[in-house]
């Protein structure tokens, strides 16, 4: 059986596709599960499956500022931020995400779906999608999709935690889509992930304060709460 | 043949189109589903097991005449499904899978399984035990069986978003405490959509605006002599001041 | 029809009829492996099957004629839905056997008089179990469906004999769109032949009994039927999810040597399969009844996906 098909640019295509189902999978599993360690693993696989797509699509264009967004993504979502979250995570012991609001998880499957048919509707009254090619289009929608998806999750799950993934589900959104859609020039990159250090700092600073000793800070967390979403 | 449609609809060249099609597919797959388990649930408690009515135990079989009223359309609904190949292609050019062979294979395979069984275990034929087990339980009671409401409960639970179902009991209990239960009702009323949902506020909202209007409108005399003076007033501050 | 389709026929359903208990011994022993224990031996399943054969069967008075037929009508549309599914080779299909949607809904009948079953002798358990089992396959019919239009769309045909020619013929893979369904069709197999986290299949358990509560009325041989059915249920739809995703070794054309092959590949790929449905239930624990439909909807967001990333190129 010879490998040479992995080569075909049609083969590569499909393969793109599929990637593209896995990761709306990931953003299905934080829209509806409880755990916040899956939530994290699932979130790096996302971030792991967007290395794939840009490599992917490297080998299908040779544009090579995609290789250097995939090493870019590869280090900075994949490794730095969830080691980062893991340390927060680590003195702060949350482990359940129990309740909803406004949306089940049963329901907030069903609005995915209707979200990406928008997202389609959407996209084809401005992009023709002669003029970019079917895969564009797709990695168009599906970047738009993903946006929606995070926004989802950040109205609908109570814990702050949870936010952060929504929020970090959103750029992901942002990133897909300007590499399908914009020529993304390596500057716009660097910016967007100097604004995400930015906002999982800002929300480590707003929870431990401006003290430094770790006594003080586990108990201003206990008192206000910060990390469990309020008085719930 | 709605299924067959369903799935020879990939050649569609609108995605939209194909979107919309396979929503109503799967709502379409729900639907049978459900119709399957009501009549598991229609066959099974009205006529399975013991009877758990007072009525059901008097009930008598209809005289044989009667019976050919529903014999008929239920005769004609196997016998259209199973020569349904001839029947289409009398009319249409579609191919559509035969069910008369399949049917008549069923049949075969179900005479050959019995005949590879038949002589297998303890001669002397089945045994009729006296009750069915009930786990410990000395006598077997009809109120022991699953109920009809029983049997589709996990289904209203399930889609009980859709259903807005209320369940609702009273509860009369003998002594003052609430501890003795004597004797209650409970009902599950599922909302009837067309009625709650849009009849309802249309309904609510015209009779809102025609009590406003039927203020205007009252019957008494005072009150459109009262309308004839506000329109000659106004007339004389019209054509004074704006004509 | 022809020599060549009666002769698949006897084949076909031979082979499925002989090795169909052997895989059932197989997850069990991947299961007590992973627990830890030796588990039974792999022929088991033959002994306890004679085992039952020779026991008499008992009937309570207030069961009707539906509880002494379901049985054989259970095992003979089974056997007719082997048919449907070639393992050993694909022969020219007539007269619409082999149509998914009719091999879907053979499987809806199974399920139909198994269901009556369970209410027929009045007791508790068999009406949980029944209602339990029709309200979940009523949640999992949607997702069964899509995936089998994805088949359809992404294969181009609604016939099984015609879609495994195309899969078994083409020296690549027809396309990875079909990864993607045969992870739908595993979780079909773990729902409709009720494995964890669905149903537990070792207890007997008010609690966690969905498929057992229903057979719990039967004795003796319509036991032995029962259970077989249920045995040639599982490989049929494991026989199918092979055919679709790893096919090289199916035989498209009747020779001798042929059949030889695609058996004894069929057996390899059959037992990796087994492995991993037994691995697969080892990994997690039963999920609660009102839970399920949230897997279930889960799974059909993944088939949906599927057929819309068909449907919109």
């Amino acid at each position: 059986m010879s490998f040479s098909f992995l080569a075909d640019p049609a083969f590569l295509e499909e393969t793109v596709r599929m990637l593209f189902v896995f990761v709306l999978i990931t953003a299905a599993f934080i829209l509806s599960s409880r755990n916040i360690a899956s939530l994290l693993t699932v979130y790096t696989v996302q971030s792991l499956l967007l290395v794939l797509i840009a490599v992917f699509l490297f080998m299908i264009e040779g544009n090579k500022t995609l290789l250097a967004i995939a090493a870019l993504t590869l280090v900075s979502k994949v490794i730095l931020i969830p080691i980062f979250i893991n340390m927060i995570g680590e003195k702060i012991k949350i482990s359940r995400d129990m309740k909803f609001n406004y949306l089940e998880p049963t329901a907030s499957l069903l609005v995915s779906v209707a979200l990406i048919l928008l997202a389609y509707v959407f996209l084809s009254g401005f992009i023709s999608e002669f003029v970019l090619g079917k895969l564009f289009f797709m990695g168009a929608v599906i970047g738009l999709s993903l946006t929606l998806m995070g926004m989802l999750v950040l109205f609908s799950r109570r814990k702050v935690i949870t936010k952060v993934l929504g929020y970090l589900t959103m750029e992901n959104g942002v990133l897909l889509f300007g590499v399908f859609v914009a020529d993304l020039p390596f500057i716009i990159e660097i910016l967007i992930i100097i604004d995400l250090m930015i906002l999982v700092l800002l929300t480590t600073i707003l929870a431990i304060g401006l003290d430094s000793t770790i006594e003080e800070y586990h108990n201003r967390l206990q008192r206000l709460n910060i990390w469990s979403g309020g008085k719930y | 043949m709605l299924f067959q449609a369903y799935f020879h609809s990939s050649p569609l060249p609108n995605p939209l189109l194909k979107v919309l099609l396979i929503i109503t597919l799967s709502v379409f797959a729900l639907t049978s589903a459900l119709a399957i388990t009501l009549f598991v649930k229609l066959f099974g408690i009205t006529f399975l097991a013991l009877t758990r009515t007072r009525f059901a135990e008097k009930a008598a079989e209809v005289p044989k005449l009667m019976l050919i009223g529903g014999a008929l359309p239920a005769a004609l609904c196997i016998l259209s499904g199973l020569f349904s190949r001839t029947l289409i292609l009398l009319g249409f050019g579609v191919e559509i899978p035969d069910m008369l062979v399949l049917g008549l294979i069923i049949i075969g395979t179900c005479g050959l399984v019995w005949l590879a069984v038949r002589n297998s275990g303890p001669s002397g034929g089945p045994r009729i035990s006296k009750e069915t087990w009930g786990c410990g339980i000395l006598a077997q009671h009809p109120t022991m069986e699953y109920t009809s409401a029983g049997f589709s409960e996990p289904i209203v639970v399930i889609f009980k978003k859709i259903y807005r179902t209320e369940i609702s009991s009273t509860r009369v209990y003998a002594d003052t405490k609430g501890s003795i239960f004597k004797s209650g009702t409970a009902s599950i009323h599922l909302i009837k959509f067309f009625e709650e949902r849009l009849y309802l506020p249309v309904a609510c909202a015209v009779s809102l605006v025609s009590s406003h209007v039927s203020k205007m409108q009252n019957g008494k005399l005072d009150t459109y002599l009262l309308y004839v003076f506000i329109a000659v007033l106004t007339l004389m501050i019209f054509t004074r001041f704006f004509a | 029809m022809n020599a060549s389709f009666i002769l698949f026929a006897l084949l076909n359903t031979g082979f499925v009829l002989l090795v169909s208990p052997l895989f059932m011994s197989l997850i069990k022993k991947v299961k007590a492996y992973a627990q830890g224990r030796k588990g039974p031996r792999l022929l088991q399943s033959y002994y306890d099957l004679h085992k039952l054969m020779q026991k008499e069967v008992v009937y309570s008075p207030n069961s009707s004629g539906i509880m002494r037929i379901a049985p054989y009508l259970n095992l003979s549309v089974i056997i007719v839905a082997t048919l449907f599914v070639p393992i050993v080779f694909v022969p020219e299909a007539p007269a619409g056997i082999g149509n998914v949607i009719v091999f879907l809904y053979l499987l809806a009948i199974e399920r139909f008089f198994t269901a009556l079953c369970g209410l027929d002798a009045g007791s508790t358990f068999g009406g949980m179990g029944s209602s339990r089992l029709m309200s979940l396959s009523a949640v999992i019919e949607p997702t069964m469906i899509i995936a089998f239009a994805a088949l359809a769309y992404v294969l181009k045909t609604v016939n099984f004999h015609e879609m495994f020619t195309i899969t078994a013929g083409s020296p690549i893979p027809v396309s990875p769109t079909l990864a993607l369904i045969s992870i739908s069709l595993f979780i079909i197999i773990i729902v409709e032949t009720g494995r964890l986290p669905v149903d537990n299949p070792a207890t007997h358990l008010e609690l966690t009994m969905i498929n057992e509560a229903m057979i719990l009325e039967q004795s003796g041989k319509n036991l032995a039927l029962i259970e077989f059915t249920h045995a040639v249920k599982q490989i049929i739809l494991m026989a199918i999810l092979i055919n679709i995703l790893i096919p090289w070794g199916l035989a498209i054309r009747l020779t001798f040597a042929g059949l030889v092959v695609s058996c004894l590949y069929f057996l390899v790929k059959a037992s990796l399969l087994a492995v991993l449905i037994g691995l697969f239930e080892s990994s997690l624990a039963k999920m609660r009844l009102f839970r399920l439909p949230g897997f279930y909807m889960m799974a059909f967001f993944f088939s949906a996906l599927t057929i819309l990333m068909e449907a919109f190129t």
